[in-house]
């Protein structure tokens, strides 16, 4: 099939134009004056760098990291089980259960986050049931938003993985002496760690950089990198918002990295 | 080997937990729906003016129209594409496919605000005019990705000599991936392509950066008038039934699948 | 007979792997020719070569007297038969064996009686609406060489087509291919790695090893005549035993003169012996060379014998049974002795 090979040309121009040159866009208007709203000018300045020491940077970046992160741990110890609960269900309709998964992506993710706005507002539907929070505002309302927004993204890749696993490779493993608990620290997590890690960058990285749910959720007062971007690239204030995506990228990059070590063609992103 | 590890009860607990977390607002912008009013919730009032306000609502008619218009060319457009630069990456030599598909997986991972300021600042820079053409564009950059995938998987599935095969009997290159591959490859696609389709649905942030005006998809829509303090519940009916529109899809795929599988005596 | 291919001064290579070294070599019409190499050797590269689906980096490729190597693989008057067959998975039998005739934009009746003519050909009349994924590896296998031979090319390329198959099978179909092959009056390529099948079917035989030619020849020549200690070896077993030509039809090896039929060679020059296993008789020791029986094995027809002679092991077929311990004497014609060059 040599001859096709020249379809990939025009992808590789594209992606070209889309990604790398917006990339060191990004990374000239984080080290230089370089500004696409006026003139191009490339003078070096570490002016826009400064800002990372900012506490309103500071404050962004650990929120990120707090939310983010408690958001994937739990979506990973709750996203685990359901997933290998439902690679090894012999249920005839368990794809249909797996699908059920991907319906709430259909209903509009601004939609989803008012719902939860409602649920966590003292004055809200929910008060039919007898029902009333307050927690706008608070870090379990923005987790519990958070968990429910990205859960499926943990719990696909897993499950792809899981699924694909061959069930005679446990039997092997318990065949050759190990115990269940064995079998599965030493056959069949490991083997899942592609699906895990697709699943980990998949839940991370979007709560890292949600806007939207912490803007609602959090009442206004709570800024993640997200909101920052948002903020400052609508303001005008072009390059501090490139700084801040900068950073976003290289945290994504070093994930990135542990994605190629792990699943070389990313056939778990999916 | 029928035990189990976490022991079956905490799986089947996390699922069913999972399925809270998950449908819980769905159900309550079904409840939101169907109750008749938008400030007082001390009794339930049922009512199904809201959907009959969706009508009435033209910057959200309008929104839910360029919202379908830009999932259809856009599903259309990356499947096509998708599937052709697939076969282009699936011909390469291992070294130089991986190569490629690490750049391809980078909008897959790259967070969306990220993608949406690169798209943001490209287009500003190539200068096309911002809304409906540069909303397309990102639809599609984003999709395509996704496309290819879903497709390449079933590529490598096949008989290595398939394409071959096809031109060996007479076939010009198209008529082989036409004829060949294509049909062989379709349930990729088809997977590809929904999942397309449901991303660009679904797209809130990046088309949030390719907004020029009153320009606005339903994300986008809903999103400037919440900031407006102006959301009418006819945004929770059509969301509602969108949910319930692919819920019923789904399950009829399901019973058909299964009755499929009954007839030819062989399960997929 | 008109040579119906030739080839040139081939020369391909993957990156920085030379996989054909400079191959020349003319098919003939109506000839069924069969490379045999080991894995690797480039067989199926050369076969990709002349169906276009490889560019050469150097050399040509004569078709019936004309360059061939701009003709694109759909415009060839060839068609390939594929290692694992390649049918297409979404068309039924009637589809597949079609495919190409539909190309050709043949009228449906045309196209029916054709494939129905085919069918009857690989004995699979009936199987035209079959799913192709039910068929058995032997019923795929007739699928694909019908789907090529439908379109009547000039040439036939099969890459290992039987490989997939069972001994039983493999050997009808072995039987069923050359007649095929008689009665259509299509000229053959056919790979394979199995030297047995090379010999059964070919008219002619080239050896492969390494993307160099080393032998052409009927099977008779090569098995009785290798030119090479590999060709010796890789066709059927072989004892190889260092030796000297002293001059002309006359040959010194186990420390023993012997007279032989080859000549040509330089006065006292170091050669290799080649004797067949079957070639080799055992008897009483009396004198010759003389050795011990070490090892008796039970092949069916016949037993393998062993013999141990100075060290040196001699393999020998025979159909009489001998006892392990017994001092024999090896005995055997001078047609039987053959020399190769080292
Ligand atoms: N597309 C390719 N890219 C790189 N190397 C290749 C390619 N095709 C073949 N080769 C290499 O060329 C050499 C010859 O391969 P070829 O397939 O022609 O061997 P063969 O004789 O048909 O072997 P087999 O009996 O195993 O089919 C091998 O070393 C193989 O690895
Ligand atoms: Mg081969």
């Amino acid at each position: 099939m040599n001859s096709v090979r020249r379809l990939v040309w025009p992808y590789l121009i594209w992606l070209g134009l889309l990604i790398v040159v917006p990339s060191v866009f990004i990374v000239l208007a984080t080290i230089s004056t370089f500004h696409i709203f006026n003139e191009y000018s490339f003078k070096f300045t570490t002016e826009s760098l400064q800002f990372l020491r900012d506490p309103i940077f500071i404050n962004a970046f650990r929120n990120s990291w707090k939310y983010a992160g408690m958001t994937t741990l739990i979506c990973f110890f709750i996203g685990y089980p359901v997933a290998y609960y439902f690679a090894r269900s012999e249920n005839r309709n368990k794809t249909l259960y797996v699908a059920l998964l991907i319906v709430p992506i259909w209903s509009n993710m601004i939609v989803r986050i008012i719902a939860w706005e409602n649920i966590f507002k003292p004055v809200s539907i929910i008060n039919l049931f007898g029902l009333s929070f307050d927690l706008i505002g608070r870090d379990s309302a923005i987790i519990i938003a958070m968990v429910s927004m990205y859960l499926p993204f943990m719990i696909f890749p897993i499950y792809a993985v899981l699924d694909k696993m061959d069930t005679a490779l446990i039997e092997a493993s318990r065949d050759l002496g190990a115990s269940a608990t064995q079998s599965f620290f030493k056959v069949t997590l490991p083997l899942s760690l592609g699906g895990i890690v697709s699943g980990v960058i998949m839940t991370l990285l979007p709560a890292m950089t949600a806007f939207a749910l912490p803007e609602r959720i959090g009442g206004g007062t709570i800024i993640l990198l997200g909101n920052l971007i948002e903020k400052e690239i609508f303001r005008g204030s072009f390059s501090i918002a490139a700084t801040v995506s900068f950073v976003v990228m290289i945290v994504m990059l070093g994930l990135f990295m542990l994605i190629i070590r792990f699943d070389k063609e990313g056939e778990t992103l999916l | 080997m029928k035990k189990h590890l976490f022991g079956t009860s905490l799986q089947i607990s996390l699922t069913l937990l999972t399925f809270f977390v998950i449908y819980l607002p769905i159900a309550i912008i079904i409840l939101l729906s169907i109750h008749d009013s938008q400030y007082v919730f001390t009794e339930f009032g049922f009512t199904f003016r809201w959907y009959r306000a969706i009508l009435d609502d033209r910057p959200l008619m309008d929104a839910i129209f360029v919202t379908f218009q830009i999932a259809i060319i856009s599903t259309i457009v990356s499947t096509l594409l998708g599937t052709l630069f697939a076969i282009g990456i699936h011909s390469l030599r291992k070294s130089a496919r991986l190569r490629v598909m690490v750049l391809n997986n980078v909008p897959v991972v790259n967070p969306d605000i990220v993608t949406g300021i690169m798209l943001f600042m490209i287009f500003r820079f190539i200068r096309i005019s911002f809304g409906f053409p540069t909303m397309l564009l990102a639809h599609i950059f984003f999709s395509i990705p996704f496309v290819i995938l879903s497709v390449l998987p079933k590529l490598k599935s096949l008989d290595p000599n398939l394409f071959d095969a096809a031109l060996d009997l007479g076939a010009t290159k198209f008529k082989a991936i036409l004829y060949v591959i294509v049909p062989s490859i379709k349930v990729g696609m088809i997977a590809g392509a929904l999942i397309a389709f449901t991303m660009s649905i679904d797209d809130f942030i990046i088309s949030y950066f390719m907004k020029q005006g009153e320009f606005h998809n339903v994300s986008t829509l809903i999103y400037s008038r919440l900031g407006k303090r102006q959301i009418s519940p006819a945004v929770f009916a059509y969301n509602s039934l969108v949910v319930i529109l692919t819920v019923s899809i789904m399950i009829l795929f399901n019973r058909m699948n299964r009755n499929h599988q009954k007839i030819k005596g062989e399960s997929v | 007979m008109k040579k119906l291919i030739e080839i040139k001064g081939l020369s391909k290579s993957f990156d920085d792997n030379l996989v054909l070294k400079s191959i020349d070599l003319y098919i003939r019409e109506n000839e069924f020719i069969t490379l045999l190499g080991p894995s690797g050797c480039g067989k199926t590269t050369l076969l990709r070569v002349l169906a276009g689906f490889e560019v050469a980096d150097e050399g040509t490729v004569l078709f019936d007297g004309a360059y061939l190597d701009d003709t694109p693989p759909h415009q060839r008057q060839i068609n390939t038969v594929f290692q694992k067959y390649a049918l297409f998975p979404h068309l039924n039998v009637y589809h597949n064996i079609a495919f190409g005739l539909k190309l050709k934009k043949l009228p449906k009746d045309e196209i029916d009686r054709l494939v129905k003519e085919v069918l009857k050909l690989v004995k699979l009349e009936g199987f035209e609406h079959r799913n192709i994924k039910t068929l058995s590896g032997g019923q795929q296998q007739r699928v694909a060489i019908a789907r090529a031979v439908v379109n009547k090319p000039k040439l036939l390329l099969l890459d290992e087509p039987l490989a997939a198959l069972d001994l039983k099978l493999r050997q009808d179909m072995q039987y069923e291919l050359k007649e095929m092959q008689q009665a259509l009056g299509i000229t053959f390529v056919f790979v394979t790695h199995d030297q047995e099948e090379a010999l059964t079917m070919s008219d002619t035989v080239v050896v492969m090893r390494d993307g160099e030619i080393l032998q052409i020849g009927t099977p008779e020549d090569i098995y009785n005549e290798p030119k090479t200690r590999f060709v010796a070896s890789f066709i059927g077993e072989s004892n190889i035993i260092p030796g000297t030509m002293l001059r002309d039809y006359r040959v010194k090896f186990e420390g023993l003169e012997f007279d032989c039929v080859d000549k040509g060679f330089n006065l006292n020059e170091a050669i290799e012996v080649v004797l067949r296993p079957e070639d080799i008789e055992l008897k009483p020791a009396t004198d010759g060379i003389v050795g011990t029986v070490t090892d008796i094995i039970f092949k069916g027809v016949h037993y393998e014998i062993i013999v141990d002679v100075k060290g040196k092991e001699y393999i020998i077929h025979s159909t009489d049974a001998q006892r392990v311990g017994d001092k024999v004497s090896l005995v055997f014609e001078k047609e039987d002795i053959h020399v190769m060059r080292l």
